[in-house]
């Protein structure tokens, strides 16, 4: 363990591994997004952004930006999924999440 | 549950409770699934139910359509060899086609159950076959999620309106209100 964010402990291993099964699932939504529609591009890219913050948790490595930013995620890929308005500004604010708390 | 409500109930459910299937649910629903058409008889399909933590997890990483990590999920494989040695040069695609109609009776089916489904295409076959340690001949060509769905329940997307899409005797033939079809769009 190495300490991390407000002195939590980061599992080191467990992030190696969440990381590497997200390698995984990038290089399987670049292999996919060949022959899937355009909209699918920006649903695995938010997607991916999930996972990694997923990721981040267990590791220990959170913080209330990124859970505030996980919150904007899952919102914008219900909004994709569904063909509701919205999905840009909840990408904004994913970004003004993040952003605002440095 | 009569199966016209269950086809106008069911929507894809992309979030789980963190409740586990009971097993013998899931056995309900491969029946089902086995019990679906079969093109020329090829009965080429095998069905690999997974509920295994680390093996969702797995799925899940070369699975880009598997948003939260549910609690089962049933992987639908042709056996090719099979169904083109009973199929003919057709017989892929007829074992894709029985893919499908397995796929349709196990969301009935767990429709019925109370659980909820979500049929995925997007996955990456030689991944998820390595990872189910199917033989070279047999292929996953979907994944149907299982579990019991978390609310609210997603909205169904409207349907085009009926008169667009419904035709009697003849494509340009009107037949939606004499099939005593009106409107459309919502269930």
């Amino acid at each position: 363990m190495t300490p991390g964010i407000d002195d939590t402990p980061v599992d080191l291993a467990g992030l190696g591994e969440g990381l590497k099964r997200l390698l995984c699932y990038l290089a399987a939504s670049a292999r996919g997004l060949l022959t899937e529609p355009a909209e699918y591009g920006p649903l695995r890219l938010m997607e991916a952004a999930s996972r990694l913050i997923e990721t981040m948790q267990v590791a220990g490595m959170s913080d209330p930006a990124l859970e505030k930013a996980f919150h904007h995620i899952e919102r914008s890929k219900e909004q994709l999924l569904s063909g509701a308005a919205g999905f840009g500004e909840s990408v904004d604010a994913v970004l003004d999440a993040i952003l605002e708390s440095e | 549950m009569d199966v016209i409500t269950a086809i106008l109930e069911r929507r894809s459910v992309r979030r789980f409770a963190r409740r586990g299937v009971e097993p013998e649910k899931l056995g309900h629903l491969v029946k089902a699934a086995i019990w679906a058409p079969s093109g020329s008889n090829i009965q080429a399909l095998h069905f690999i139910v997974v509920t295994a933590p680390d093996m969702l997890t797995a799925l899940k990483s070369v699975a880009p359509g598997l948003f939260s990590l549910p609690p089962a999920v049933i992987a639908i494989c042709v056996d090719r060899q099979r169904a083109m040695s009973k199929g003919g040069t057709g017989g892929s695609l007829l074992g894709m086609m029985d893919a499908c109609f397995a796929a349709q009776n196990i969301l009935l089916a767990a429709q019925a159950e109370g659980l909820g489904t979500c049929v995925i295409r997007s996955f990456h076959q030689g991944s998820v076959r390595t990872l189910l340690q199917c033989p070279q001949e047999v292929v996953p060509e979907l994944l149907v999620t299982v579990g019991y769905p978390e609310e609210p329940l997603p909205r169904a997307p409207r349907r085009r309106p009926w008169s667009e899409v419904v035709h009697l005797e003849r494509y340009a033939g009107a037949g939606a209100s004499a099939l005593g079809l009106e409107g459309g769009g919502d269930p």
